[in-house]
């Protein structure tokens, strides 16, 4: 009846259930991204609780989902109508979308190429882990993590290795958890004092902007559906993932209007979608699916994954200032992975300890939210080949 | 594995031209953007005179004359 016996015949459980106390521990008093990781470690502590049917499980997807509820419990019947299908990834992205402000972005456009620049760790592990030898979907799905963006690494991962989701998604949540250490870290290595000290404004003073924005209102409005209907021809792929963020922002933009739908996105629905993906991925961390070497190799992937795109967007601004003459401070470049806002965060901290007039915030959303197109857009190109 | 690594490289050249040239067109579109607001909506954001005179006099009133408007926002 009780649970004890299975235990004694199966300690890996225990393992487990330790795992997923020190993951609780990290949510709640480090306060790690806890949004997402206690539901996903307590997802994880009801999955190892042995006679639960909280883990989820290989089933006959042939299966309706009333069979699975009944034959193999409800996180499995959660697990393979939210998340096996992909829905919970662009619910979420709806959601963010509907937080999101494309404001700084719009005054600093010039500074989204380097959310393109800082992708270069997702291809970069990718090619390393198939050296390691990860198959290709396995690998991109690795290699995903330097997307620094948890939805986003989730869906990819969903769509080409579903076995590898619990200790992806933990590794990507923990990684963006962790950007205030990790920039400071690769910003050490890469940057000179006197790069950090490039002051944003004083160059915006020196080399002004050409055209100024005279009704931002409008084109907040204009520009979700203008670059969804751009991205959407380019990178179809994309479009579950950035339809639905940009649909979120439009819904926010209208204003009053359209007020009570962004307002659900944002809020409840946002809400409900991040408890059972939470839930769900941390019921797909049983002791058989995550105690193995891949779940070490893909912890030291995905931290190599993100240093690469930290550094990636700052040699991209290296090389910018080379032949620019209006400067940028390199900081802005390793926002160009998504983990909005914290990375700007970061970096704006990073600038203020050595210039403390440089607030360089507005400029580093800029690069930071096209990191997340530029996420998305990867992800988009990985599941269009591989998927 | 041989044949692995050089699909992966071709994913690695393939993505980032990809997200390279996605992002030029977000700013492209954002640039054009700019223009054509900038051109045929100007006004959007401004309201009109008597929108605030009337909210000036209110201030004036609720304040008692000890209010000073700075900046006016339609939500």
């Amino acid at each position: 009846m009780t649970a004890f016996q299975q235990i004694g015949e199966h300690p890996e459980y225990l393992l487990m259930v330790l795992v997923a106390f020190v993951l609780l521990y990290l949510g709640i008093r480090k306060q790690y991204e806890p949004l997402l990781l206690v539901p996903i470690a307590f997802g994880m502590l009801m999955a190892n609780f042995p006679g639960g049917q909280m883990g989820v499980e290989k089933v006959d997807e042939s299966l309706t989902l009333y069979q699975i509820a009944k034959q193999h419990g409800i996180m499995n019947f959660v697990y393979y109508s939210l998340i096996k299908t992909g829905f919970l990834p662009p619910i979420i992205f709806l959601g963010v979308g509907a937080l999101t402000d494309f404001g700084p972005m719009l005054r600093n456009l010039r500074l989204a190429f380097f959310g393109a620049a800082a992708q270069i760790g997702i291809f970069t592990v990718l090619i390393s882990a198939v050296a390691f030898g990860f198959t290709m979907k396995e690998a991109a799905s690795l290699g995903i993590i330097g997307g620094a963006d948890g939805p986003t690494a989730i869906y990819t991962t969903i769509k080409l290795a579903p076995h590898l989701l619990g200790p992806i998604a933990i590794a990507a949540y923990s990684y963006m958890a962790l950007v205030p250490v990790i920039i400071p870290f690769v910003v050490r290595l890469t940057m000179s004092k006197r790069e950090l000290k490039i002051n944003m404004k004083y160059q915006d003073k020196l080399y002004p902007p050409k055209t100024p924005i005279k009704n931002i209102q409008t084109l907040k409005i204009v520009f979700p559906v203008a670059v969804g209907t751009v991205v959407s021809l380019l990178v179809p792929s994309s479009v579950p993932l950035l339809g639905m963020l940009l649909f979120g922002n439009l819904a926010k933009e209208i204003g009053a209007t359209t007020g009570r739908l962004s307002k659900a996105a944002s809020d409840t629905i946002l809400n409900a979608a991040t408890i059972f993906l939470g839930l769900a991925v941390g019921g797909t961390m049983t002791a058989t699916a995550f105690l193995n070497m891949q779940t070490l190799l893909i912890i030291g992937g995905g931290f190599i994954a993100f240093a690469i795109s930290i550094t990636g967007g700052i040699l991209a601004v290296k090389i910018y200032n080379l032949i620019a003459k209006k400067k940028i401070n390199p900081l802005i470049g390793a926002t160009g992975l998504s983990a909005v806002p914290m990375a700007s965060r970061v970096a704006n901290e990073l600038a203020l300890k050595h210039d403390p007039s440089n607030h360089l915030l507005q400029y580093a959303m800029a690069s930071n939210i096209s990191g997340v197109i530029g996420s998305a857009v990867a992800a988009g190109v990985l599941i269009s080949f591989l998927g | 594995m041989d044949g692995e690594l050089s699909t992966a490289l071709s994913l690695l050249a393939i993505g980032m031209i990809t997200v390279f040239i996605v992002l030029l067109l977000v700013v492209i579109t954002g640039n054009l953007l700019i223009r054509v607001v900038n051109r045929f909506f100007q006004n959007g954001n401004q309201l009109s005179t008597a929108k605030i005179a009337a909210i000036s006099g209110a201030v004036e009133v609720f304040t008692e004359g000890r209010g000073k408007i700075t900046k006016i926002e339609k939500n």
